[in-house]
């Protein structure tokens, strides 16, 4: 902590944040607070007569057999295992690649720029780029497939009613490697050499280190990034919606943001969609508060 | 015997170098290939666009798909290159200064709200992009900025603030605070402390905020997408995907427009690199 | 630090605004080569913007003609440029008093471009392209101006009435015009390959059913060998030359399936029922059709990537021989001609019940609106009827190679000298409009339940009864939402 002695009493930092707290609460909190009025209101579409229905939307979400609900099941059932599988596999790959990169090898410059690159690619760049490999005709991976005799036929990956997540967690885990290892890195390199030296000098074998030295030193660090990649990739856009055409909903690989989307502007159900993201960002909030006062928790009593 | 131990140890040392660069020779060209794959198609005679054997280096190189994108009066790359350089740079700018600002406030002093504030600051990602710009639409719809560049911008500059507020906070805290303090008790305003002390202290980590914020800006897709429909007003990555067509893809020429696009945001990551590491990663692990 | 950054921020600002400045001239550019090359040129890039920027000069002194822009939902190129070709002469024709400028558009964002563009008071084209279904849908919001008072009975009587109710409004208002109309869908097939195989096309004297469409479809079905399904010693494993390909993906699946459907039952799948309830509904006639349809790739005509085929691919297969018919609209004709100059093809009418010789078809079809933000209204309105005049109607309706909604089109040389139109006439003289209502819960109707239900058939993971049991419990629910 800072001694704020010198520099208390004072009307500047007001002054200071004024232009975010005005920005915040025009464009942050009153969008947040209207959204969630709007998801109990049955309006259809922007501009269209708000009329208050109370927990109708919610209802009709959570009540049975009606096909709204049924997609949401299946988009909240999706959204779960597309967030588990790509962070996941992020976070593996990440850390695979944080740890050789800490090995301080020769050239490690250079892989660490072109394992950061993907991360400067526009992400519609690289749903279109991925379409264009996946092509069911000309595309390399049904190519490289069929060559390797993982598969005996071209197969169609994407954009389809029935094709599966699987093709979009790979371009997902792709897509945030870069930041993963980014971070897990700098965190690696903010160990202290010495205590390494100390285990190897006590007889500790290069498993025992990583298990015993660096995955506890490394717990604060990969929580926090955990928890900030977990909300990005909850609420991912982009990769989908490029990958499936807007007039055939990819049924399958549907996560929230997408059927929220649909719902709002493509079927004109301004409010469901409204309700949709709203149960999307309370379950992620549920999420984060257990997690953080968990390692709040932590933190306090080792200390 | 020892000799023969050395040499062990060395061959073992050997081994475990190789293994480690087969690795990262794995994960990096997992994490470039498709990079690769849209400079080789951009580059790529269109008649072996689609040539059923895979071959990496082009078989004639040619840059007729640039000129195709370039020409054609659907792409309209000049102009959406010029929108998205209005909206990422005014929006950028407008973000940095306010992070700025903000950042160095929560950085330097205690006030009332200040960690409710930062929590919130923190807490707003979590927030569905589609809920913000459900009622984001709305608003500006009924303030008629829809289907405007100004609408875009604000939209891009709230977006900015909480993640690029925090990690300069960050950044700032690792400058001591006893600088300041000691330049004025040496008789300068708090504001030429502020320019002369700590502003180029912090321009690394102010960098890595702004090329940070101008990438996201420059990438972002969905808002662009919604808010602006104008044609002449849109951005490239609503461009591109407008380029694509119905029911028909030219690979070749969208190929080389996706290397216009990214051009811009690889150039300053690549210049910026060094920076962005160091200043990112202050922000989040602190 | 700064020394090494500014400057190379700054010299990729200047170098992209430089940039930008020349890309962006392209317009400009090719003024000046239009002195010499222009009768060659094609128009959608030379002669526009000499004919806009033109009249600037002499109109000068007297008033300033009414500008407006047109939102154009052409895709085929052939079609962009009539489009344009259109406008130039509609502005020749009007010089001084109305000019209208081109804006491309594109269907995946016409709906987003109506609803932020009116919402947000304006700034969008007075002229949207646009087809039945999102037009009342835009009425229905108040996007859209009522044409009624423009419609003289000279335009009244350039299109059928079945064609103006699917442009009427629950309120007997107009909102949108006529260019083509048509769900009419083709089979397009290699004269060579069905040569080959000994098979006679289909044709309005001996069409096909069904079962022949099938049967034919495994004579064409070639494996490396050039042995043909069902012939022994057939490799499914490797086959050559598939017999049909048609598209099959959630858009498909639906308009396809139901023209098929249509053409035994003679009534539209998705109306109201006799309480006056939306439903979607099986008829009995018809789901031996829908049988025969969801089939294919299981009976091995069809291959598993004809699921999720794009438009492109499907062409591409079937220029390259790998497909032998494929199924599509009639506006592929010009697509096809687009990309493959010499590819030889040949269309017939699809396969067709034998007890129902008649061809039925929605009264779907595209046409023009003008959004309520046109200050312009009647200048507009003169256009898009103009338009839809017999001479300009057929002109347009050869380049999307789409049937035009003015009878008289037709029988333009036009389209009357193209052997390609001899099936369009064909249906014409057997085709029985019918006039559907259209559901505004439809869309998603369609994307999330009716459609991935029947593919999940398609692939062979469900039975039809299943699937229509499945989707009969859920349709009530979200068609009369």
């Amino acid at each position: 902590m800072h001694s704020y002695t010198a520099l208390r009493k004072n009307s500047t930092p007001y002054l200071l944040i004024l232009p975010t707290v005005i920005t915040m609460i025009i464009f942050s909190v009153y969008p947040f607070v209207s959204g969630i009025l709007y998801s109990f209101t049955d309006i259809k579409f922007v501009g269209g007569t708000a009329t208050w229905v109370g927990l109708e939307n919610f209802t009709r979400l959570f009540g049975g057999k009606v096909n709204t609900s049924i997609n949401f099941y299946k988009a909240f059932q999706k959204n779960i295992l597309w967030t588990v599988c790509v962070i996941g596999g992020q976070l593996i790959i990440g850390y695979i690649a944080a740890l050789l990169l800490n090995e301080k090898l020769p050239g490690q410059a250079i892989f660490r720029t072109l394992i950061m690159l993907p991360w400067a690619i526009p992400s519609v760049v690289m749903a279109l780029t991925w379409q264009w490999m996946y092509d069911p005709f000309f595309g390399l991976i049904n190519y490289y497939l069929k060559e390797l005799g993982f598969i005996k036929e071209y197969i169609t990956w994407v954009g389809q009613p029935n094709s599966t997540i699987w093709p979009l967690v790979i371009i997902g885990i792709w897509r945030g490697v870069p930041f993963l290892t980014l971070m897990l890195l700098s965190g690696l390199q903010s160990i202290p050499d010495e205590l390494y030296e100390a285990a190897k000098v006590d007889g500790a074998s290069v498993i025992q280190r990583f298990r015993y030295l660096t995955l506890p030193l490394m717990r604060p660090v990969t929580m926090v990034v955990l928890m900030l990649t977990t909300m990005w990739w909850w609420n991912s856009f982009d990769i989908q919606r490029v990958m499936t055409p807007v007039l055939s909903l990819g049924y399958n690989s549907m996560t929230l943001p997408i059927l929220a989307w649909h719902e709002a502007f493509q079927w004109k159900h301004l409010g469901r969609g409204a309700a949709i993201s709203v149960i999307s960002l309370v379950v992620m909030f549920v999420f984060i508060i257990i997690n953080a006062r968990r390692e709040l928790g932590d933190v306090k009593e080792s200390r | 015997m020892k000799k023969n131990f050395l040499t062990r140890k060395k061959v073992l040392n050997v081994l475990r170098i190789t293994f480690c660069y087969i690795l990262l020779i794995i994960i990096t060209v997992f994490c470039i290939f498709p990079i690769a794959w849209i400079i080789k198609t951009a580059f790529e005679t269109p008649q072996f666009i689609r040539n059923p054997q895979i071959q990496w280096m082009p078989l004639e190189p040619t840059l007729e798909n640039f000129t195709e994108v370039l020409q054609n009066p659907r792409a309209m790359v000049g102009r959406s290159f010029l929108n998205s350089l209005i909206v990422a740079g005014i929006s950028t700018l407008l973000s940095t200064l306010i992070t700025v600002l903000a950042a160095y406030a929560i950085s330097r002093f205690n006030f009332i709200g200040k960690n409710f504030f930062a929590i919130y600051l923190l807490m707003i990602n979590m927030v569905p992009p589609t809920l913000i710009l459900i009622s984001m639409f709305i608003f500006l719809v009924k303030i008629k900025l829809v289907n405007s560049h100004p609408g875009l911008i604000i939209y891009y500059t709230a977006i900015g603030l909480p993640l690029a507020i925090w990690m300069l906070k960050s950044y700032f805290d690792t400058i001591p605070i006893d600088l300041e303090e000691q330049a004025m008790i040496d008789g300068a305003t708090r504001l030429q402390a502020i320019r002369y002390i700590i502003l180029p202290l912090a321009l690394p980590g102010i960098v890595s905020v702004t090329v940070y914020v101008f990438m996201t800006h420059w990438n972002e897709f969905m808002a662009a997408l919604t808010i602006v429909q104008k044609q002449e007003l849109r951005t490239l990555p609503v461009q591109i995907i407008n380029f694509l067509g119905f029911e028909r893809t030219d690979w070749g020429p969208m190929m080389a427009f996706s290397v216009l696009i990214s051009i811009p945001a690889v150039v300053l990551f690549v210049f910026a690199q060094k920076h962005l590491v160091g200043g990112l990663t202050t922000g989040y692990t602190k | 630090m700064r020394s090494k950054f500014m400057p190379i921020i700054t010299i990729l600002f200047i170098a992209s605004l430089v940039f930008s400045a020349c890309t962006s001239t392209p317009t400009a550019a090719p003024q000046e080569s239009v002195a010499t090359e222009a009768p060659i040129e094609a128009p959608a890039e030379s002669e526009e913007p000499a004919v806009t920027e033109a009249p600037a000069e002499p109109e000068e002194a007297t008033t300033e003609p009414v500008k407006l822009s047109l939102y154009s939902l052409a895709w085929i190129q052939d079609n962009q440029d009539m489009t344009v070709e259109l406008i130039n002469q509609f502005n020749e024709e009007h010089k001084g008093k109305i000019e209208i400028e081109y804006i491309q558009g594109d269907w995946g964002e016409v709906e987003n471009y109506i609803t932020s563009g009116v919402a947000g008071g304006g700034g969008i084209a007075d002229i949207v392209e646009g087809d039945t279904g999102m037009g009342l849908g835009w009425y229905d919001q108040g996007f859209l101006v009522d044409l009624t008072p423009y419609i003289t009975d000279e335009i009244r009587a350039t299109m059928p009435e079945e064609y103006w109710a699917s442009r009427t409004a629950r309120d007997g208002k107009v909102f949108l015009s006529g260019t083509v109309t048509g769900s009419e869908i083709i089979v397009f097939y290699s004269p060579a390959a069905l040569e080959k195989a000994g098979i006679e096309p289909s044709s309005p004297d001996n069409l096909w059913s069904w079962e022949q469409l099938v049967e034919n479809a495994k004579l064409l079905t070639l494996d490396a060998n050039g042995k043909h399904l069902g012939e022994d010693g057939f490799d499914s494993a490797n086959v050559a030359q598939w017999g049909f390909m048609p598209r099959l993906d959630n858009e498909k699946i639906w308009e396809e399936g139901q023209i098929f459907v249509m053409q035994a039952t003679g009534q539209p799948m998705i109306r109201k029922g006799d309480d006056g309830v939306w439903d979607i509904f099986f008829d009995e006639a018809g789901i031996p059709v829908l049988e025969s349809y969801l089939n294919i790739v299981n009976v091995g005509i069809t291959p598993d990537k004809a699921i999720g085929l794009t438009g492109d691919s499907q062409n591409e297969a079937f220029a390259q021989g790998q497909a032998a018919m494929i199924l599509r609209g009639y506006f592929n004709i010009s697509v096809l001609k687009g990309l493959y100059p010499v590819f030889e093809f040949a269309v017939m009418p699809i396969p067709m019940s034998s007890e129902n010789k008649e061809y039925y078809v929605d009264n779907w079809g595209q046409g023009f609106s003008i959004p309520v933000t046109s200050e312009h209204p009647a200048e507009a309105a003169e256009f898009i009827f103009w338009v839809q005049e017999a001479i300009q109607n057929a002109k347009y309706a050869s380049s999307i190679s789409m049937a035009p909604v003015n009878p008289d089109a037709l029988q333009d040389p036009v389209l009357l000298d193209d052997p390609n139109w001899d099936t369009m006439r064909f249906y014409r003289s057997i085709e029985k409009l019918l006039v559907v209502e259209y559901n505004t819960n439809q869309s998603e109707f369609v994307t999330s339940v009716y459609a991935p239900t029947l593919m999940a058939v398609v692939s062979g993971e469900k039975t039809l009864d299943q699937a229509m049991e499945e989707i009969k419990a859920l349709s009530k629910d979200i068609l009369n939402q």
